[in-house]
Protein backbone atom coordinates (compact mmCIF):
# COMPACT_ATOMS: atom_id res chain seq x y z
CA UNK A 1 0.00 0.00 0.00
CA UNK A 2 1.35 3.48 -0.81
CA UNK A 3 2.29 5.45 2.27
CA UNK A 4 -0.37 7.61 3.86
CA UNK A 5 0.20 11.31 3.52
CA UNK A 6 -0.74 14.34 5.52
CA UNK A 7 -3.37 16.61 4.05
CA UNK A 8 -3.49 20.35 4.45
CA UNK A 9 -5.97 22.86 3.18
CA UNK A 10 -4.73 26.41 3.29
CA UNK A 11 -7.14 29.33 3.01
CA UNK A 12 -9.72 27.55 0.86
CA UNK A 13 -12.45 29.73 -0.58
CA UNK A 14 -15.17 27.84 -2.41
CA UNK A 15 -18.87 27.92 -3.13
CA UNK A 16 -21.68 27.38 -5.57
CA UNK A 17 -22.49 30.16 -8.00
CA UNK A 18 -23.02 33.34 -6.02
CA UNK A 19 -23.01 31.56 -2.68
CA UNK A 20 -19.68 31.35 -0.88
CA UNK A 21 -19.68 28.34 1.45
CA UNK A 22 -16.05 28.40 2.59
CA UNK A 23 -14.45 31.70 3.61
CA UNK A 24 -10.76 30.82 3.78
CA UNK A 25 -10.71 27.50 5.61
CA UNK A 26 -7.39 26.04 6.74
CA UNK A 27 -7.15 22.59 8.23
CA UNK A 28 -4.29 20.21 8.76
CA UNK A 29 -4.78 16.45 8.92
CA UNK A 30 -1.74 14.58 10.19
CA UNK A 31 -0.59 11.44 8.38
CA UNK A 32 -2.07 8.29 9.87
CA UNK A 33 -4.44 10.18 12.17
CA UNK A 34 -8.18 10.76 12.23
CA UNK A 35 -9.20 14.39 11.89
CA UNK A 36 -12.86 15.05 12.61
CA UNK A 37 -14.52 17.98 10.85
CA UNK A 38 -17.59 19.01 12.81
CA UNK A 39 -20.29 21.62 12.73
CA UNK A 40 -23.97 22.21 12.13
CA UNK A 41 -25.82 21.88 8.83
CA UNK A 42 -24.53 24.46 6.38
CA UNK A 43 -21.22 24.92 8.20
CA UNK A 44 -19.32 23.98 5.04
CA UNK A 45 -18.13 20.49 6.00
CA UNK A 46 -19.25 18.77 2.81
CA UNK A 47 -18.10 21.70 0.68
CA UNK A 48 -14.65 21.39 2.24
CA UNK A 49 -14.41 17.74 1.15
CA UNK A 50 -15.80 18.56 -2.28
CA UNK A 51 -13.21 21.29 -2.75
CA UNK A 52 -10.35 19.01 -1.68
CA UNK A 53 -11.45 16.15 -3.95
CA UNK A 54 -11.98 18.42 -6.94
CA UNK A 55 -15.77 18.06 -7.20
CA UNK A 56 -15.88 21.84 -7.03
CA UNK A 57 -13.04 24.12 -7.99
CA UNK A 58 -11.72 26.18 -5.06
CA UNK A 59 -11.60 29.88 -5.94
CA UNK A 60 -8.63 30.53 -3.74
CA UNK A 61 -6.32 28.63 -1.45
CA UNK A 62 -4.05 25.62 -1.73
CA UNK A 63 -4.23 21.93 -0.97
CA UNK A 64 -1.08 20.09 0.08
CA UNK A 65 -0.72 16.34 0.03
CA UNK A 66 2.28 15.05 1.97
CA UNK A 67 3.56 18.62 2.16
CA UNK A 68 3.46 19.09 -1.61
CA UNK A 69 0.98 21.38 -3.29
CA UNK A 70 -1.40 19.66 -5.71
CA UNK A 71 -3.14 21.48 -8.53
CA UNK A 72 -6.82 20.57 -8.31
CA UNK A 73 -8.09 20.06 -11.83
CA UNK A 74 -10.79 17.40 -11.55
CA UNK A 75 -12.08 14.69 -9.22
CA UNK A 76 -10.66 11.95 -11.45
CA UNK A 77 -7.22 13.52 -11.25
CA UNK A 78 -7.45 13.89 -7.44
CA UNK A 79 -8.52 10.23 -7.15
CA UNK A 80 -5.47 9.27 -9.18
CA UNK A 81 -3.31 11.42 -6.89
CA UNK A 82 -4.47 9.31 -3.93
CA UNK A 83 -7.36 11.26 -2.45
CA UNK A 84 -10.34 8.94 -1.95
CA UNK A 85 -13.59 10.80 -1.29
CA UNK A 86 -16.51 8.77 0.02
CA UNK A 87 -19.53 11.05 -0.43
CA UNK A 88 -22.47 11.03 1.94
CA UNK A 89 -25.51 8.87 1.41
CA UNK A 90 -23.87 5.45 0.91
CA UNK A 91 -23.28 6.16 -2.74
CA UNK A 92 -22.96 2.68 -4.18
CA UNK A 93 -23.55 2.20 -7.90
CA UNK A 94 -26.81 0.33 -7.40
CA UNK A 95 -26.95 -1.11 -10.93
CA UNK A 96 -23.57 -2.82 -10.61
CA UNK A 97 -22.71 -5.88 -8.57
CA UNK A 98 -20.77 -5.68 -5.33
CA UNK A 99 -17.64 -6.92 -7.06
CA UNK A 100 -18.04 -4.49 -9.95
CA UNK A 101 -18.34 -1.64 -7.45
CA UNK A 102 -15.04 -2.73 -5.92
CA UNK A 103 -13.42 -2.99 -9.35
CA UNK A 104 -14.57 0.56 -10.10
CA UNK A 105 -12.62 1.62 -7.01
CA UNK A 106 -9.48 0.17 -8.55
CA UNK A 107 -9.78 2.34 -11.67
CA UNK A 108 -7.99 5.15 -9.86
CA UNK A 109 -4.61 3.56 -10.52
CA UNK A 110 -5.10 1.22 -13.46
CA UNK A 111 -1.71 1.47 -15.11
CA UNK A 112 0.37 0.53 -12.13
CA UNK A 113 -1.51 -2.57 -11.06
CA UNK A 114 -1.03 -6.10 -12.25
CA UNK A 115 -3.82 -8.65 -12.47
CA UNK A 116 -2.60 -10.50 -9.37
CA UNK A 117 -2.29 -7.24 -7.47
CA UNK A 118 -5.91 -6.43 -8.29
CA UNK A 119 -7.05 -9.89 -7.27
CA UNK A 120 -5.19 -9.48 -3.99
CA UNK A 121 -6.89 -6.13 -3.36
CA UNK A 122 -10.30 -7.78 -3.91
CA UNK A 123 -9.39 -10.61 -1.54
CA UNK A 124 -8.30 -8.13 1.06
CA UNK A 125 -11.58 -6.25 0.78
CA UNK A 126 -13.58 -9.47 1.16
CA UNK A 127 -11.58 -10.51 4.19
CA UNK A 128 -12.13 -7.26 5.92
CA UNK A 129 -15.78 -7.06 4.90
CA UNK A 130 -17.13 -10.62 5.19
CA UNK A 131 -20.77 -9.81 4.35
CA UNK A 132 -19.64 -8.36 1.02
CA UNK A 133 -17.84 -11.60 0.12
CA UNK A 134 -21.11 -13.52 0.34
CA UNK A 135 -22.86 -11.02 -1.88
CA UNK A 136 -20.16 -10.37 -4.45
CA UNK A 137 -22.36 -11.33 -7.41
CA UNK A 138 -25.45 -9.51 -6.10
CA UNK A 139 -26.45 -6.06 -7.27
CA UNK A 140 -25.43 -3.33 -4.84
CA UNK A 141 -29.09 -2.23 -4.88
CA UNK A 142 -29.95 -5.30 -2.79
CA UNK A 143 -27.64 -4.39 0.12
CA UNK A 144 -28.77 -2.97 3.46
CA UNK A 145 -27.72 0.51 4.56
CA UNK A 146 -24.85 -0.77 6.69
CA UNK A 147 -23.62 -3.05 3.91
CA UNK A 148 -23.75 -0.17 1.46
CA UNK A 149 -21.64 1.94 3.78
CA UNK A 150 -19.18 -0.96 4.02
CA UNK A 151 -19.13 -1.25 0.24
CA UNK A 152 -18.40 2.44 -0.39
CA UNK A 153 -15.58 2.41 2.15
CA UNK A 154 -14.23 -0.85 0.71
CA UNK A 155 -14.44 0.66 -2.77
CA UNK A 156 -12.39 3.65 -1.63
CA UNK A 157 -9.83 1.34 -0.01
CA UNK A 158 -9.28 -0.70 -3.18
CA UNK A 159 -7.90 2.48 -4.74
CA UNK A 160 -5.11 2.34 -2.14
CA UNK A 161 -5.57 5.95 -1.15
CA UNK A 162 -3.06 8.14 0.64
CA UNK A 163 -5.90 10.09 2.26
CA UNK A 164 -9.47 8.96 2.92
CA UNK A 165 -12.23 11.60 3.06
CA UNK A 166 -15.40 10.26 4.71
CA UNK A 167 -18.57 12.33 4.53
CA UNK A 168 -21.15 11.46 7.19
CA UNK A 169 -20.57 7.71 7.18
CA UNK A 170 -23.01 7.25 10.07
CA UNK A 171 -25.88 9.11 8.39
CA UNK A 172 -29.07 7.09 8.24
CA UNK A 173 -27.66 4.01 9.93
CA UNK A 174 -29.05 2.16 12.94
CA UNK A 175 -27.10 2.94 16.15
CA UNK A 176 -25.52 -0.50 16.30
CA UNK A 177 -24.38 -0.33 12.66
CA UNK A 178 -23.14 3.19 13.22
CA UNK A 179 -20.93 1.96 16.05
CA UNK A 180 -19.52 -0.70 13.72
CA UNK A 181 -18.69 1.94 11.12
CA UNK A 182 -16.91 4.08 13.73
CA UNK A 183 -14.96 1.01 14.89
CA UNK A 184 -13.94 0.41 11.31
CA UNK A 185 -12.75 4.02 10.91
CA UNK A 186 -10.66 3.64 14.05
CA UNK A 187 -9.24 0.34 12.85
CA UNK A 188 -8.26 1.77 9.46
CA UNK A 189 -6.30 4.50 11.17
CA UNK A 190 -4.70 2.44 13.96
CA UNK A 191 -3.94 -0.76 12.06
CA UNK A 192 -3.43 0.49 8.52
CA UNK A 193 -2.07 3.92 9.34
CA UNK A 194 -4.52 5.57 6.95
CA UNK A 195 -4.95 9.34 7.04
CA UNK A 196 -8.67 9.98 7.55
CA UNK A 197 -10.70 13.17 7.41
CA UNK A 198 -14.03 12.36 9.01
CA UNK A 199 -16.94 14.75 8.46
CA UNK A 200 -19.72 14.10 10.95
CA UNK A 201 -22.87 15.65 12.31
CA UNK A 202 -22.72 13.23 15.16
CA UNK A 203 -19.92 15.06 16.98
CA UNK A 204 -19.94 12.88 20.07
CA UNK A 205 -19.17 9.62 18.29
CA UNK A 206 -16.74 11.29 15.87
CA UNK A 207 -14.70 12.82 18.69
CA UNK A 208 -14.63 9.44 20.43
CA UNK A 209 -12.51 8.01 17.62
CA UNK A 210 -10.72 11.12 16.31
CA UNK A 211 -7.25 12.33 17.22
CA UNK A 212 -7.90 15.91 16.22
CA UNK A 213 -11.04 17.93 15.68
CA UNK A 214 -11.91 21.00 13.65
CA UNK A 215 -15.17 22.87 14.15
CA UNK A 216 -16.64 24.84 11.25
CA UNK A 217 -19.37 27.44 11.51
CA UNK A 218 -20.80 29.29 8.49
CA UNK A 219 -17.76 28.52 6.41
CA UNK A 220 -15.07 29.45 8.92
CA UNK A 221 -12.93 27.47 11.36
CA UNK A 222 -14.02 28.38 14.89
CA UNK A 223 -11.99 25.79 16.80
CA UNK A 224 -9.17 23.35 16.10
CA UNK A 225 -7.73 21.21 18.87
CA UNK A 226 -7.12 17.71 20.19
CA UNK A 227 -10.28 15.65 20.08
CA UNK A 228 -10.21 15.22 23.85
CA UNK A 229 -9.84 18.93 24.45
CA UNK A 230 -12.78 19.66 22.15
CA UNK A 231 -14.94 17.05 23.83
CA UNK A 232 -14.11 18.60 27.21
CA UNK A 233 -15.00 22.14 26.15
CA UNK A 234 -18.55 22.44 27.40
CA UNK A 235 -19.24 25.91 26.01
CA UNK A 236 -18.03 24.96 22.53
CA UNK A 237 -19.98 21.73 22.57
CA UNK A 238 -23.09 23.61 23.53
CA UNK A 239 -22.68 26.31 20.96
CA UNK A 240 -21.64 24.40 17.89
CA UNK A 241 -21.87 20.68 18.43
CA UNK A 242 -25.20 20.22 20.15
CA UNK A 243 -24.24 17.82 22.90
CA UNK B 1 -48.54 -20.66 -44.09
CA UNK B 2 -45.95 -19.58 -46.64
CA UNK B 3 -47.01 -16.00 -46.27
CA UNK B 4 -46.75 -16.26 -42.51
CA UNK B 5 -43.18 -17.54 -42.83
CA UNK B 6 -42.22 -14.83 -45.32
CA UNK B 7 -43.56 -12.00 -43.22
CA UNK B 8 -41.99 -13.39 -40.06
CA UNK B 9 -38.55 -13.71 -41.61
CA UNK B 10 -38.57 -10.34 -43.35
CA UNK B 11 -39.97 -8.82 -40.16
CA UNK B 12 -37.02 -10.18 -38.24
CA UNK B 13 -34.64 -8.61 -40.73
CA UNK B 14 -36.33 -5.22 -40.48
CA UNK B 15 -36.35 -5.57 -36.71
CA UNK B 16 -32.62 -6.09 -36.82
CA UNK B 17 -32.10 -2.82 -38.66
CA UNK B 18 -34.23 -0.96 -36.14
CA UNK B 19 -32.33 -2.70 -33.36
CA UNK B 20 -29.05 -1.27 -34.68
CA UNK B 21 -30.56 2.23 -34.84
CA UNK B 22 -32.10 1.87 -31.39
CA UNK B 23 -28.83 0.64 -29.94
CA UNK B 24 -26.98 3.66 -31.29
CA UNK B 25 -29.57 5.97 -29.70
CA UNK B 26 -29.54 4.07 -26.42
CA UNK B 27 -25.74 4.16 -26.14
CA UNK B 28 -25.89 7.94 -25.91
CA UNK B 29 -29.12 8.02 -23.92
CA UNK B 30 -27.72 5.75 -21.22
CA UNK B 31 -24.40 7.55 -21.07
CA UNK B 32 -25.66 11.12 -21.00
CA UNK B 33 -29.48 11.10 -20.78
CA UNK B 34 -29.56 12.82 -24.15
CA UNK B 35 -31.73 11.83 -27.10
CA UNK B 36 -29.47 12.43 -30.07
CA UNK B 37 -31.64 13.86 -32.82
CA UNK B 38 -28.61 13.98 -35.10
CA UNK B 39 -28.18 10.20 -35.03
CA UNK B 40 -29.95 9.74 -38.34
CA UNK B 41 -28.04 12.62 -39.87
CA UNK B 42 -24.73 11.11 -38.81
CA UNK B 43 -25.70 7.75 -40.29
CA UNK B 44 -26.89 9.42 -43.50
CA UNK B 45 -23.59 11.25 -43.87
CA UNK B 46 -21.44 8.15 -43.38
CA UNK B 47 -23.63 6.23 -45.83
CA UNK B 48 -23.05 8.93 -48.47
CA UNK B 49 -19.32 8.60 -47.86
CA UNK B 50 -19.68 4.87 -48.38
CA UNK B 51 -21.59 5.41 -51.64
CA UNK B 52 -18.87 7.67 -52.99
CA UNK B 53 -16.22 5.10 -52.12
CA UNK B 54 -18.23 2.26 -53.64
CA UNK B 55 -18.76 4.15 -56.90
CA UNK B 56 -15.14 5.25 -57.15
CA UNK B 57 -13.40 2.03 -56.19
CA UNK B 58 -16.05 -0.41 -57.32
CA UNK B 59 -15.62 -2.26 -54.08
CA UNK B 60 -18.61 -2.62 -51.78
CA UNK B 61 -16.47 -3.67 -48.85
CA UNK B 62 -14.17 -0.65 -49.13
CA UNK B 63 -17.29 1.51 -48.78
CA UNK B 64 -18.55 -0.60 -45.91
CA UNK B 65 -15.30 -0.22 -43.97
CA UNK B 66 -15.10 3.51 -44.73
CA UNK B 67 -18.67 3.99 -43.45
CA UNK B 68 -17.94 2.26 -40.13
CA UNK B 69 -14.62 4.08 -39.65
CA UNK B 70 -16.22 7.40 -40.56
CA UNK B 71 -19.02 6.66 -38.09
CA UNK B 72 -16.53 6.18 -35.27
CA UNK B 73 -14.68 9.39 -36.10
CA UNK B 74 -17.82 11.44 -36.76
CA UNK B 75 -19.34 10.34 -33.44
CA UNK B 76 -16.25 11.33 -31.49
CA UNK B 77 -15.84 14.62 -33.35
CA UNK B 78 -19.50 15.60 -32.85
CA UNK B 79 -19.24 14.94 -29.13
CA UNK B 80 -15.99 16.85 -28.70
CA UNK B 81 -16.90 19.82 -30.90
CA UNK B 82 -20.61 20.25 -30.37
CA UNK B 83 -21.82 18.41 -27.27
CA UNK B 84 -18.89 18.98 -24.89
CA UNK B 85 -19.52 22.74 -24.63
CA UNK B 86 -23.09 22.04 -23.42
CA UNK B 87 -21.84 20.00 -20.46
CA UNK B 88 -22.92 21.53 -17.13
CA UNK B 89 -25.52 23.61 -18.95
CA UNK B 90 -29.30 23.06 -18.77
CA UNK B 91 -30.12 19.68 -20.40
CA UNK B 92 -32.26 21.30 -23.09
CA UNK B 93 -29.16 22.99 -24.54
CA UNK B 94 -27.69 19.68 -25.63
CA UNK B 95 -31.00 18.61 -27.18
CA UNK B 96 -31.25 21.80 -29.23
CA UNK B 97 -27.63 21.42 -30.26
CA UNK B 98 -28.28 17.92 -31.64
CA UNK B 99 -31.15 19.32 -33.71
CA UNK B 100 -28.79 21.99 -35.03
CA UNK B 101 -26.25 19.30 -35.81
CA UNK B 102 -28.87 17.37 -37.75
CA UNK B 103 -29.74 20.43 -39.86
CA UNK B 104 -26.05 21.09 -40.45
CA UNK B 105 -25.34 17.52 -41.58
CA UNK B 106 -28.39 17.45 -43.86
CA UNK B 107 -27.34 20.77 -45.37
CA UNK B 108 -23.76 19.65 -45.92
CA UNK B 109 -24.95 16.39 -47.49
CA UNK B 110 -27.09 18.37 -49.91
CA UNK B 111 -24.09 20.52 -50.87
CA UNK B 112 -21.58 17.68 -51.24
CA UNK B 113 -23.69 14.81 -52.47
CA UNK B 114 -26.82 16.44 -53.95
CA UNK B 115 -30.41 16.01 -52.87
CA UNK B 116 -31.36 13.36 -55.45
CA UNK B 117 -32.27 10.04 -53.89
CA UNK B 118 -29.48 7.56 -54.62
CA UNK B 119 -29.64 3.83 -54.62
CA UNK B 120 -27.23 2.03 -52.39
CA UNK B 121 -25.86 -1.35 -53.43
CA UNK B 122 -26.33 -4.46 -51.33
CA UNK B 123 -23.44 -6.66 -50.29
CA UNK B 124 -25.05 -9.85 -51.50
CA UNK B 125 -27.83 -10.87 -53.82
CA UNK B 126 -31.19 -9.38 -52.98
CA UNK B 127 -33.00 -12.15 -54.84
CA UNK B 128 -35.28 -14.01 -52.47
CA UNK B 129 -34.05 -17.34 -51.16
CA UNK B 130 -36.13 -20.42 -51.81
CA UNK B 131 -36.35 -23.74 -50.13
CA UNK B 132 -37.58 -26.40 -52.52
CA UNK B 133 -39.35 -23.83 -54.65
CA UNK B 134 -41.03 -22.05 -51.69
CA UNK B 135 -39.90 -18.40 -51.36
CA UNK B 136 -38.74 -17.53 -47.83
CA UNK B 137 -39.25 -13.79 -48.15
CA UNK B 138 -35.62 -13.06 -47.35
CA UNK B 139 -32.53 -12.72 -49.51
CA UNK B 140 -28.90 -13.54 -49.01
CA UNK B 141 -28.34 -9.88 -48.16
CA UNK B 142 -31.08 -10.04 -45.51
CA UNK B 143 -29.25 -12.93 -43.88
CA UNK B 144 -26.10 -10.82 -43.88
CA UNK B 145 -28.00 -7.91 -42.28
CA UNK B 146 -29.37 -10.08 -39.49
CA UNK B 147 -25.99 -11.67 -38.91
CA UNK B 148 -24.09 -8.37 -38.86
CA UNK B 149 -26.45 -6.79 -36.34
CA UNK B 150 -26.52 -9.90 -34.19
CA UNK B 151 -22.74 -10.19 -34.09
CA UNK B 152 -22.26 -6.48 -33.37
CA UNK B 153 -24.86 -6.48 -30.61
CA UNK B 154 -23.46 -9.56 -28.93
CA UNK B 155 -19.91 -8.21 -29.19
CA UNK B 156 -20.99 -4.94 -27.61
CA UNK B 157 -22.89 -6.70 -24.84
CA UNK B 158 -19.87 -8.86 -24.07
CA UNK B 159 -17.55 -5.84 -24.07
CA UNK B 160 -19.83 -3.96 -21.69
CA UNK B 161 -20.12 -6.92 -19.38
CA UNK B 162 -16.66 -8.44 -19.32
CA UNK B 163 -14.04 -5.79 -20.10
CA UNK B 164 -12.75 -3.08 -17.82
CA UNK B 165 -13.47 -0.46 -20.49
CA UNK B 166 -17.08 -1.71 -20.44
CA UNK B 167 -17.21 -1.45 -16.66
CA UNK B 168 -15.93 2.12 -16.91
CA UNK B 169 -18.71 2.97 -19.37
CA UNK B 170 -21.39 1.41 -17.19
CA UNK B 171 -20.09 3.09 -14.03
CA UNK B 172 -19.97 6.46 -15.79
CA UNK B 173 -23.50 6.02 -17.13
CA UNK B 174 -25.07 4.94 -13.84
CA UNK B 175 -23.30 7.35 -11.50
CA UNK B 176 -20.97 9.90 -13.05
CA UNK B 177 -20.00 11.48 -9.71
CA UNK B 178 -18.93 8.22 -8.10
CA UNK B 179 -17.16 7.23 -11.31
CA UNK B 180 -15.18 10.46 -11.35
CA UNK B 181 -14.33 10.13 -7.66
CA UNK B 182 -13.00 6.67 -8.52
CA UNK B 183 -10.62 8.11 -11.08
CA UNK B 184 -12.65 7.32 -14.21
CA UNK B 185 -12.26 10.02 -16.87
CA UNK B 186 -15.98 10.31 -17.56
CA UNK B 187 -15.59 12.90 -20.33
CA UNK B 188 -13.39 10.50 -22.28
CA UNK B 189 -15.84 7.66 -21.67
CA UNK B 190 -18.65 9.77 -23.13
CA UNK B 191 -16.58 10.48 -26.25
CA UNK B 192 -16.06 6.74 -26.69
CA UNK B 193 -19.82 6.23 -26.26
CA UNK B 194 -20.53 8.70 -29.07
CA UNK B 195 -17.93 7.03 -31.26
CA UNK B 196 -19.58 3.64 -30.74
CA UNK B 197 -23.00 5.16 -31.41
CA UNK B 198 -21.59 6.64 -34.62
CA UNK B 199 -20.30 3.21 -35.60
CA UNK B 200 -23.65 1.52 -35.00
CA UNK B 201 -25.50 4.27 -36.83
CA UNK B 202 -23.14 3.85 -39.78
CA UNK B 203 -23.80 0.12 -39.79
CA UNK B 204 -27.55 0.77 -39.74
CA UNK B 205 -27.13 3.23 -42.61
CA UNK B 206 -25.41 0.82 -44.96
CA UNK B 207 -27.78 -2.04 -44.20
CA UNK B 208 -31.04 -0.10 -44.42
CA UNK B 209 -30.24 2.08 -47.44
CA UNK B 210 -30.48 -0.67 -50.11
CA UNK B 211 -34.19 -0.91 -49.28
CA UNK B 212 -35.00 2.78 -48.69
CA UNK B 213 -32.80 4.74 -51.12
CA UNK B 214 -30.50 7.36 -49.68
CA UNK B 215 -31.25 11.07 -49.52
CA UNK B 216 -30.30 13.69 -46.94
CA UNK B 217 -33.42 12.94 -44.87
CA UNK B 218 -33.78 9.22 -45.37
CA UNK B 219 -31.88 8.09 -42.28
CA UNK B 220 -33.75 10.50 -40.02
CA UNK B 221 -36.98 8.88 -41.20
CA UNK B 222 -35.58 5.45 -40.36
CA UNK B 223 -34.26 6.72 -37.03
CA UNK B 224 -37.62 8.07 -35.93
CA UNK B 225 -39.05 4.60 -36.39
CA UNK B 226 -36.14 3.15 -34.42
CA UNK B 227 -36.38 5.59 -31.52
CA UNK B 228 -36.79 4.04 -28.11
CA UNK B 229 -40.33 4.62 -26.82
CA UNK B 230 -39.96 5.99 -23.34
Amino acid sequence: MPASASLEADGLVAGYGEVVALHGVSISAAAGAITAVLGANGAGKTTLLRAVSGLIRPRRGRVLLGGEQVAIRSPEQMARTGVAHVPEGQAVIAELTVEENLRVGMMARPGRRSRSDRAAALDQAYQRFRPLAQRRRKLAATLSGGERQMLVIARALTSQPRVLLLDEPSLGLAPRVMAQVMDLVLQLSRENGLTIVLVEQNARSALAVADHGVVLNLGRVVASADAEALAADVALRHHYLGF
Amino acid sequence: MTEFLQFTLSGIVFGMIYAAIALSLVLIWRGTRLLNFAQGGMAMFTTYMAIEVVYRTGSYWAGFVVALAAGLVLGAVCELAVIRPTLNKPPLNAVIVTIGLLILLEGLAGIFFGAQPRSFPAAFSIVGLRVGGTPLGVSRFDVFVAGAVLVTTLALAAAFRYTSAGLRMRAAAFNATVARLSGIRVARVITVGWALAGLLGALAGVIVSPSTFLDPNSMTRSSSSGSPRR
